[in-house]
């Protein structure tokens, strides 16, 4: 028989293990048994009960009529395939392997009441055994059959019995429902092979046909599942928003399956998709509530109790069924498995896995905030990461949600005052971990990107907080916000922070991904401080360690630049040539040439200076450097009287550079020097013009420093070249100019023009300081008028803010020897002395014996004397004496200052000395202020010498000195003469008397020869 | 033959008779009490809470308390499918076309459950779409009348969104407090700030919504479209928001509500946006790079196809320069 012939091995000894055990114990005698008997004591062990017992006698029946093709014996051998099938599959643990054996045998021969039941059973007997394949074909079968009875039957059957299957058809065909169900399980065996695309149409046919509002949904839910494996999206679409609308959505089956869909539409990046289903996942707890509830039904409807571990009540037992009779010991177990239905177990493992799984609702939240802030709505993704936030703000989703949160406030939204204000929150009760890193690196990013420099500071305490740590990946962040730190300080030009910034970020995070960074900025701030030694060796050190790092040309360079600053000038050239040879592409190319430029103009070379400054032009890469070059050779040109055409040259070199760089060519500059031409042209009203012009349209820009030069060099023509008419006509034009401008600081800068012109300067300076409440419209020659301003009158306030803005805006700029003039004052008014001789090198370095800044001089003279360095104070002064440039005041303020030297050593005669010499020989300078105070000092030293005769005449002397006697100073020898002795002397004078009054004092230490007084008093006859 | 065309004809008049005597006038339906006992009535008025009709085939007026019916059937003839579909596509004029002439007869029924309250619904909400306040608020006072939950909310809202489309804030934020759903309440807030200009305040409330109502089917449609117009009144205000959250929150709604009119809405703002040239444009970039694949493909096979060519036509000539060796060997 063909059925026997595909009976497995397995089976074959199975069965016989069976027939033993019933031959021994229930029939020993089967051998003997005829099948009718065997057919008679199989239904009666069934109907005992004792279905171990009758599926061996039933299998022995078939057995013995296997070879029968009677339609009698087949219909009743079918009958019994078809009861030994039911107990197969019910018995516990169901012996499905054997039923879909014997399933398949009865489907195959005729006889059979009911095959499409059969087909049915075989089909779930596959699925329960996982065997999809098989079950595919047995539903497809059973399909088939369904729709065509006679010809499938009538194919697989035997011919000698076809006949009588063509008489008998009695079951019906399958419902509605068994048609769905057939689908339903179709579909599943495809999945489970993986047949993505052939699961669709089984589902298809679901959806579309049953009334179950919950299977539909969950066939949709496996199309989906299915579109997404192909995968299809497109199609997917379609298909989201339908669970939705059905009850589908509270079967967790359906919620596990949206959560996998959800997952896979989000990393496919189909968020119009993954959305509504992360939206359909119902929350946890209420799913399982909701299934709960659904299994108490489904326990009452299986005659259960509602609660499976609750004691049933004497009422619940009388209601639901349970029996009296006291099971036996084996049953205790097996009993209420075999009383519930099999979809209430799956019910219960479902519920029981839900409630193992860990809650998901933040991760389902955490998610829909991501696809919101995908897809442009971040105002809905900051309300998903705030709740998660909330919900559990410690664990790893609650911080990647304040990340997120911040994010967006600050990247998307622009609300930067709450991403502020959540983010420092954060950053103020969290130190450790990477989360608390990542808000500090996104702020400090967001800071630098709109140059909210300060902002990033602010971050420095959060930063310092944070716990130091092992993990890489924060010691990575760690090094990144030290080092972004030390930029912060650099840009807000804090050299000595950003100086230990960034050797924190080689301290502490040696070995990091910053660490040449760090290393050369390091060298740059120390070189922005002037540390040049200190500089060098941290670019050395960084040549050694990083030789292909980024910096490499640049270190070279700054290298060379250190060495300058030591006036090591053979090296810095030396440095540059290296530079100029190795990195013709860098952009620090152009700056070589033209430091190796400076260097040759200051030994002489002009020819290689100006090669350098062509070479410099023509490479660069901005035109800052490019300009710097052209103006370099531009003063070349001026000062060398030597070349032909230097003039032709210049106006040459600025056209060029105007028409390479146009819009970004310091165009101020340009034309300065274009007016510069002119004037040496001897086109006077020419060059007038074009400075107003330029004024005009530049004035703006606060940085035009070619303005400042032009107003400089305005006031020089207007002084050297102009008509009392022109000049007149000048300050009207200027004034007009003023008048039609409405920004600010051009008006300052026309202001302070004017007042030059008009010899009002102080008066305006003094204005300025009232009206401006902050510097940031006022240019170099306004701040220099505020500081001659202040040190008018003594209002030293400002005098370090006004230099601060010089150093770290107009560092190039000339009239900054003002503010340093100020400064110095400041400080010594403060007694500050230190600091006022810091500042009097400072700026002596720049200026250094510039007849303006000759004050540093006095001034460093008069601190080291209040110091009580007195022979420093006496060198001091003696220094100015031996200089040419400074001759006059000066000098009587110097010689005034060294007999204040001596008066402090107690030598008064010496000291009167110098007083006598300052009145003596320098009355003519500053409208006799020394002379006059020079009249006063002797007195006093006179006095202290007890030669109080001497001290009158001094007194008497000085009254009858024109250049003094109307000075506020001659107040005090009118006190000290007495009314009556002062209207002799004015009497006197009046009649054209002049006094003979010589004091005579034996000085010997006087350092000055008769020949330096003789000098002095030429020069100042000549003045 | 006779007797039998006599009875014929007597049959024929009786039957005239009796049609005629059963002429009734009033709105036919079925009623259903609230034992669930179910009689055929001709509806003649319902005031104050009383229902009075004539049961079929009399002419005798029987008033009742409505809260003795459970329920009206009317026997309306009308394309339901036909309005629904105009009602989602968002062709409100269209519904109001259809439906007003119909239900205005039994407006004062819809105070009772019946089988036309979804329609007497869509007709309040099309009303109010269009601009007929009036007619939104007669609508609503029934249902606000009817003991039905959902209803009431619906009539709440629209009464309120009526309020604010006159300017009467204050009437419209008055009904807000009065609504029982929280996601209604936060939908009729979010609009109320939107009126008053605010609509970061508006969408921070809609987003409460959508996070915390995410499951609310009546509400979190309108409220996503919301979110849409919202972030438009953002664009030009000091925030930074562009055009792509409008459209991208309208092609959302439009793809997940897709077949409701809360969808044909949004389906209307994503194009006035642009966002059928984007959506063409994106489609043809998207054929162009399948294009340009199958391009490469061809052109790699081709490749492949030629270096194959090329390898047998080295082999062939190698084997060839072996046999001559061979030959000359031999």
């Amino acid at each position: 028989m063909a059925y026997v012939g595909r009976t497995t091995i397995w089976q074959g000894y199975l069965r016989a293990g069976l027939c033993a055990l019933f031959l021994n114990s229930a029939a020993m005698a089967s051998d003997d048994m005829s099948p009718a008997a065997l057919l008679k004591e199989s239904m009666q062990l069934l109907q005992a009960g004792k279905d171990e017992e009758a599926i061996s006698s039933m299998y022995l029946y078939l057995d013995t009529v296997s070879e029968s093709e009677a339609p009698r014996v087949v219909t009743i051998a079918q009958d019994i395939r078809f009861k030994l099938i039911k107990i197969l599959v019910t018995t516990s643990p169901p012996r499905l392997e054997e039923a879909a054996e014997v399933l398949q045998t009865y489907i195959d021969l005729p006889m059979g009441t009911y095959p499409r039941v059969a087909m049915k059973m075989l089909a779930t007997c596959y699925f329960d055994l996982e065997d999809f394949e098989k079950c595919i074909t047995a539903i497809n079968r059973a399909l088939d059959y369904n729709e065509n009875p006679i010809i499938i039957a009538t194919a697989s059957v035997t011919k000698g019995v076809a006949e009588v299957s063509k008489k008998t058809e009695p079951d019906p065909e399958y419902t509605a429902e068994e048609l769905v169900l057939l689908h339903v399980t179709l579909g599943e065996a495809y999945l489970g092979l993986e047949k993505w695309a052939e699961a669709i149409d089984p589902f298809t046919y679901v959806i579309e046909n049953t009334p179950n509002s919950q299977r539909k949904g969950y066939a949709i839910m496996q199309v989906v599942n299915s579109l997404i494996n192909i995968p299809d999206f497109d199609r997917i679409t379609d298909w989201i928003p339908q669970p939705y609308r059905t009850t589908a959505r509270y079967d967790i089956r359906v919620n596990l399956a949206l959560m996998n869909a959800a997952v896979a539409l989000y990393e496919a990046e189909e968020y119009d998709s993954a959305l509504p289903l992360y939206r359909m996942i119902l929350p946890r707890d209420e799913l399982i509530e909701f299934q709960q509830d659904k299994l108490r039904s489904m326990r009452l409807e299986a005659g259960l109790t509602p609660d499976e571990d609750a004691e049933a009540t004497a009422g619940e037992m009388l209601l639901f069924g349970i029996e009296e009779e006291e099971p036996d010991t084996e049953e205790v177990v097996a009993a209420p498995l075999e009383r519930k239905p099999k979809e209430l177990i799956e019910l219960e493992q479902l519920i029981t896995a839900l409630e193992k799984l860990p809650p998901y609702e933040n991760d389902i939240d955490y998610r829909m905030g991501l696809i919101y802030k995908a897809v442009d709505r971040y105002w809905e993704s900051l309300e998903f990461f705030g709740k998660v936030y909330e919900m559990d703000p410690k664990s790893d989703l609650g911080e990647r949600s304040i990340y997120e949160l911040v994010s967006v406030l600050l990247e998307n939204l622009d609300e930067v005052d709450e991403a502020e204000k959540r983010g420092h929150t954060y950053l103020g009760g969290h130190h450790e971990g990477r989360t608390p890193r990542e808000i500090a690196y996104m702020l400090t990013g967001y800071y630098q990107k709109n140059q909210t420099i300060e902002s990033i500071k602010g971050l420095a305490p959060y930063i310092d907080a944070f716990v130091r740590s092992d993990d890489k990946a924060i010691a990575q962040y760690d090094a990144e916000l030290y080092f972004m730190q030390g930029v912060a300080d650099l840009m807000l030009l804090n050299y000595e922070a950003s100086e230990k910034g960034f050797q924190r970020v080689l301290d502490e995070c040696p070995g990091s991904h910053q660490e040449g960074n760090a290393l050369y900025w390091n060298g740059m701030s120390k070189l922005f401080l002037q540390k040049y030694a200190d500089a060098e060796l941290v670019f050395e050190q960084y040549i050694k360690k990083f030789p292909e790092g980024d910096w490499l040309d640049e270190a070279y360079f700054q290298g060379g630049v250190c060495f300058f600053g030591m006036e090591k000038y053979d090296k810095a050239r030396d440095r540059f040539s290296l530079v100029i040879k190795n990195y013709p592409d860098s952009p620090i190319f152009s700056g070589a040439c033209s430091m190796r430029g400076d260097l040759y103009g200051a030994e002489g070379h002009l020819d290689k200076a100006l090669a350098d400054y062509t070479m410099a032009m023509e490479s660069a890469q901005k035109a800052k450097p490019a300009g710097y070059a052209v103006f370099q050779m531009c003063d070349i040109y001026e000062q060398d009287e030597t070349i032909d055409g230097r003039y032709d040259k210049i106006i040459g070199v600025v056209e060029d550079y105007l028409e390479r760089w146009k819009d970004e060519a310091d165009i101020s500059k340009a034309l300065f020097w274009i007016g510069k031409t002119k004037l040496q042209q001897g086109l006077v009203d020419e060059a007038v013009k074009t400075y107003i012009d330029a004024i005009v349209e530049y004035g703006t820009d606060v940085r035009q420093d070619g303005v400042d030069m032009m107003i400089a060099e305005l006031i020089k023509i207007s002084s050297i070249w102009l008509s009392t008419e022109n000049q007149t006509q000048l300050i009207a034009d200027l004034q007009h100019a003023l008048n039609m401008s409405d920004d600010l600081t051009l008006q300052l800068r026309l202001r302070v023009t004017i007042a030059k012109l008009n010899n009002t300067r102080i008066e305006v300076g003094e204005q300025l300081l009232k009206e401006l409440p902050n510097l940031k419209n006022a240019s170099p020659p306004v701040l220099a008028v505020l500081c001659d301003a202040s040190f008018e009158v003594e209002d030293y306030s400002r005098s370090k803010e006004l230099l601060d803005i010089f150093i770290t805006q107009f560092e190039d700029s000339d009239y900054m020897r003002a503010a340093y003039k100020l400064r110095g004052f400041g400080q010594y008014s403060e007694e500050d002395y230190e600091g006022a001789l810091e500042t009097i090198e400072e700026a002596q370095e720049l200026y250094g014996h510039d007849r303006d800044v000759v004050w540093a001089q006095l001034l460093k003279a008069q601190v080291l004397l209040d110091l009580g360095k007195v022979e420093e104070a006496r060198e001091a002064n003696k220094y100015i004496l031996n200089i040419p440039g400074w001759r006059g005041e000066p000098v009587a303020q110097a010689t005034y200052q060294m007999g204040q030297v001596s008066e402090k050593e107690g030598d008064f005669a010496t000291a009167f000395g110098f007083y006598q010499r300052a009145y003596f020989q320098y009355k003519g300078h500053a409208g006799g202020y020394w002379a006059a105070e020079g009249y006063l000092a002797s007195a006093r030293c006179l006095k202290k010498m007890a030669r109080e005769n001497d001290q009158r005449n001094t007194y008497r002397a000085m009254l009858f000195d024109p250049y003094v006697n109307d000075l506020p100073q001659a107040e005090e020898a009118r006190d000290v003469l007495g009314a009556s002795e002062v209207a002799e002397i004015e009497a006197y004078i009046a009649t054209g008397g002049s006094t003979n009054i010589i004091i005579e004092v034996n000085v010997e230490k006087l350092g000055v020869t008769a020949r330096d007084a003789e000098t002095e008093i030429v020069d100042s006859e000549g003045e | 033959m006779k007797r039998i065309f006599i009875s014929v004809m007597a049959f024929s008049v009786l039957s005239v008779m009796a049609q005629e005597k059963a002429v009734q006038s009033g709105t036919p339906a079925k009623l259903e009490a609230i034992n669930g006992k179910q009689i055929s009535v001709f509806l003649q008025s319902q005031k104050e809470g009383e229902l009075t009709f004539q049961p079929r085939k009399s002419t005798r007026n029987v008033s009742v308390g409505i809260e003795k019916v459970s329920k009206l059937t009317f026997f309306i003839k009308y394309d339901a499918a036909a309005v629904e579909a105009s009602f989602n596509e968002g062709d409100y004029p269209a519904v109001v076309k259809t439906l007003e002439p119909l239900l205005e007869p039994l407006w004062d029924y819809m105070v009772i459950e019946n089988n036309l309250r979804h329609v007497f619904r869509i007709l309040m909400d099309s009303n109010r779409k269009l601009g007929e306040y009036t007619k939104v608020r007669k609508a609503a006072a029934i249902f606000l009348a009817s003991g039905d939950e959902e209803l009431i909310q619906r009539a709440q809202v629209n009464l309120a969104l009526s309020a604010l489309a006159e300017n009467d804030r204050k009437t419209a934020d008055k009904i807000r407090k009065e609504v029982s759903s929280e996601a209604a309440r936060l939908y009729l807030q979010a609009c109320i700030e939107r009126a008053d200009n605010q609509p970061k305040k508006a969408i921070r409330t809609v987003a409460k919504i959508i996070t915390n109502h995410a499951n609310d089917i009546v509400w979190l449609a309108p409220s996503e479209l919301l979110c849409a117009y919202l972030y438009l009144d953002m664009m030009g205000s000091d925030s930074i928001i562009t055009t792509n959250s409008a459209l991208h929150t309208a092609r959302q709604v439009k793809s997940i509500y897709s077949g409701t009119h809360v969808a044909a809405d949004a389906t209307t703002l994503w194009a006035s946006l642009g966002g059928e040239a984007i959506e063409a444009a994106k489609a043809a970039e998207k054929l162009e790079r399948i294009a340009q694949e199958k391009k490469k493909k061809e052109k790699r096979k081709a490749e492949k196809k030629a270096q194959m060519e090329e390898k047998a036509k080295a082999l062939a000539e190698t084997l060839t320069q072996t046999n001559m060796t061979d030959t000359v060997e031999m």
